[in-house]
């Protein structure tokens, strides 16, 4: 005899069954759907992000090459704010002076990297301290410094270069194309106003903005000015805290050397140079090493 | 349930071989028409084959019963005799009404048929053939070779007896005539012709094309579990009719009760 509500009973099970399949099917579908698509998403916005650090990395690379890799900088440096050019060395200020930037007015202009800045739009600039220049000038007037002449020598050069920028007969390298494009047509009309303000309250600030940013930038500029200034105590005191700051800079461990050995501590600024070529292989420091031991340097 | 307009088409598909029911359509009925010609034909065998339910019993019975009354000395072995003495002692008896007693071997059968000649070579129609022993079928050929009895074989089509019929009559057989399943079309004019001849009109009309399909679908065209899954459809559906009348409706057969049967029936798993 056919059992019907038992029969139905099964039909209804195999139909709950079959949907249970196919809804689980869909599910399943739609998951590996999403997935994909998400896959896909992250995939493409990756690509974008990696292009576009690297796009700024190479920004940075090529327009900063002694600034670049500053994981360090502790704060943007508003355009607003009195800015300061970080002199590196005086060499390569030279190089700078002498024409590779001369064919622009903002010869002097040089992007600094804030903290966690990645894309070339965050890239901000110091610009030119004029009235540094001017302290320095009005300092050498005073003859406050003994070898403040050879470094108004620099400065004239430096501000004729502003003045006549297509003077010089140098090319125009790659270096400085890059500097161009991140230079602001503002500047360029800007005028140089030149005021008498005692270096005093100029190193002052200096003091307390590095002491506020822990810029190692700031730091180094800080110990060679103190180098110049024979202060060798204070430029060795600034080029530890740039070091600590900022261990790979070259131009940090040579000031601190060289106020070693200016503070007679020959020994330890032949020890310390010999264990950073150790570790950076920098050439210039050879040279000093070399220098020092020949006794060339004292 | 006697009173269900379900119950009569239901019994039109009970499974037994009754040549009333016969249901020709186009395709069997030529079939039909060929088979009976080439017994006509003065041919040694015929081979008939196709998978279980195609209707090979059904056509051997309607032939047995046409050719008969048209005169022909023929008969229908629906089961097979194993047992070599009692095929040719049936064969003797049914033949040349000659009861032979005791063992009868193939020597002394030919004796008989020689002191019984027919003008016409009297037709055996042998079904499910493939049961038939090996040695059995030897003979059979020889009663063939020597004209003694036509037979007509209705064979399964399987990989083995297709081996058999290679094996013992491919020399001999000159007619070959193969029994495929129904299409969904066939099948829905099956159905249609089997409850008309009930006369359940209503119901006939409740068979659609989509009907036939899903009813195709589950017993891909073979007559015999078409059948049975209908007569299991119609015990639901007059179930139904007595007691849930309001779950059926009544200008077509619902795909749920056709699923039904077919789980009953095995042709569908719950």
């Amino acid at each position: 005899m056919l059992n019907v509500p038992e029969l139905e009973q099964q039909y209804k099970k195999r139909i709950y069954k079959r949907y249970t399949i196919l809804i689980i099917i869909f599910i399943a579908i739609s998951i590996i759907a999403i997935g994909i698509e998400y896959f896909k998403h992250y995939t493409t916005n990756n690509k974008h992000t990696t292009a576009t650090t690297k796009q700024a990395i190479s920004i940075i690379n090529t327009k900063l090459p002694s600034t670049s890799a500053k994981p360090t900088a502790k704060k943007t440096i508003k355009d607003k704010e009195p800015s300061i050019v970080p002199i590196k060395s005086y060499s390569t200020n030279k190089q700078l002076m002498s024409g590779k930037t001369a064919k622009k007015q903002n010869i002097a202009v040089s992007p600094v990297v804030s903290k966690g800045q990645t894309s070339p739009q965050n890239l901000q600039i110091l610009q030119p301290s004029m009235q540094f220049i001017n302290n320095i000038h009005s300092n050498a007037n005073k003859n406050q410094y003994i070898k403040v002449s050879h470094v108004k020598k620099h400065i004239v050069s430096k501000v004729a270069a502003v003045k006549h920028p297509l003077s010089s007969k140098t090319t125009t390298t790659r270096h400085t194309a890059q500097i161009k494009t991140v230079t602001r047509p503002m500047i360029e009309q800007s005028s140089v106003i030149i005021k008498s303000v005692p270096i005093s309250n100029d190193m002052q600030d200096i003091i307390k903005r590095f002491k506020r940013t822990n810029d190692p930038v700031l730091g180094l500029f800080l110990a060679r000015r103190y180098y110049h200034l024979k202060k060798y105590n204070l430029a060795y005191n600034y080029a530890l805290l740039t070091n600590q700051l900022d261990s790979k800079n070259e131009q940090s461990w040579i000031i601190f050397a060289k106020s070693l050995v200016k503070l007679g501590q020959t020994s330890m600024a032949i020890q310390t140079l010999k264990s950073y070529i150790k570790n950076s292989h920098s050439k210039n420091a050879k040279v000093l090493l070399d220098n020092i031991q020949s006794g060339h340097f004292k | 349930m006697q009173n269900s307009k379900y119950e009569a088409p239901k019994l039109a598909f009970l499974d037994v071989i009754d040549i009333k029911n016969y249901i020709q359509l186009d395709r069997t009925s030529a079939i039909y028409q060929a088979l009976k010609e080439s017994i006509k034909k003065p041919l040694k065998m015929i081979l008939l084959y196709g998978k279980p339910g195609t209707g090979k019993s059904m056509m051997l019975n309607k032939l047995a019963s046409d050719l008969s009354a048209e005169g022909y000395h023929i008969y229908y072995y629906s089961t097979p005799l194993i047992d070599e003495s009692e095929f040719l002692k049936s064969l003797s008896s049914d033949l040349f009404g000659v009861k032979y007693q005791g063992s009868l071997n193939l020597t002394h059968f030919i004796k008989i048929a020689n002191e019984h000649i027919q003008e016409k070579v009297p037709i055996i129609l042998l079904d499910e053939a493939q049961l038939y022993p090996q040695a059995l079928m030897e003979k059979i050929r020889l009663l063939s070779d020597a004209r003694i009895v036509k037979f007509v074989i209705a064979l399964h089509k399987t990989k083995e007896e297709d081996l058999i019929a290679k094996e013992h009559f491919q020399t001999r057989i000159w007619e070959s005539i193969e029994l495929k399943n129904a299409t969904a079309q066939e099948l829905k004019i099956y159905i249609q012709k089997k409850i008309l001849k009930v006369n359940c009109f209503e119901v006939a009309n409740m068979f659609h094309d989509k009907t036939a399909k899903r009813i195709y679908k589950y017993t891909d065209g073979n007559y015999r579990q078409t059948n049975k899954l209908l007569y299991i459809l119609f015990d639901i559906y007059a179930w139904y009719e007595t007691n849930q009348p309001h779950k059926i409706t009544k200008t077509y057969i619902e795909s749920k009760y056709i699923d039904m049967a077919a789980i009953h029936a095995g042709l569908l798993n719950a």
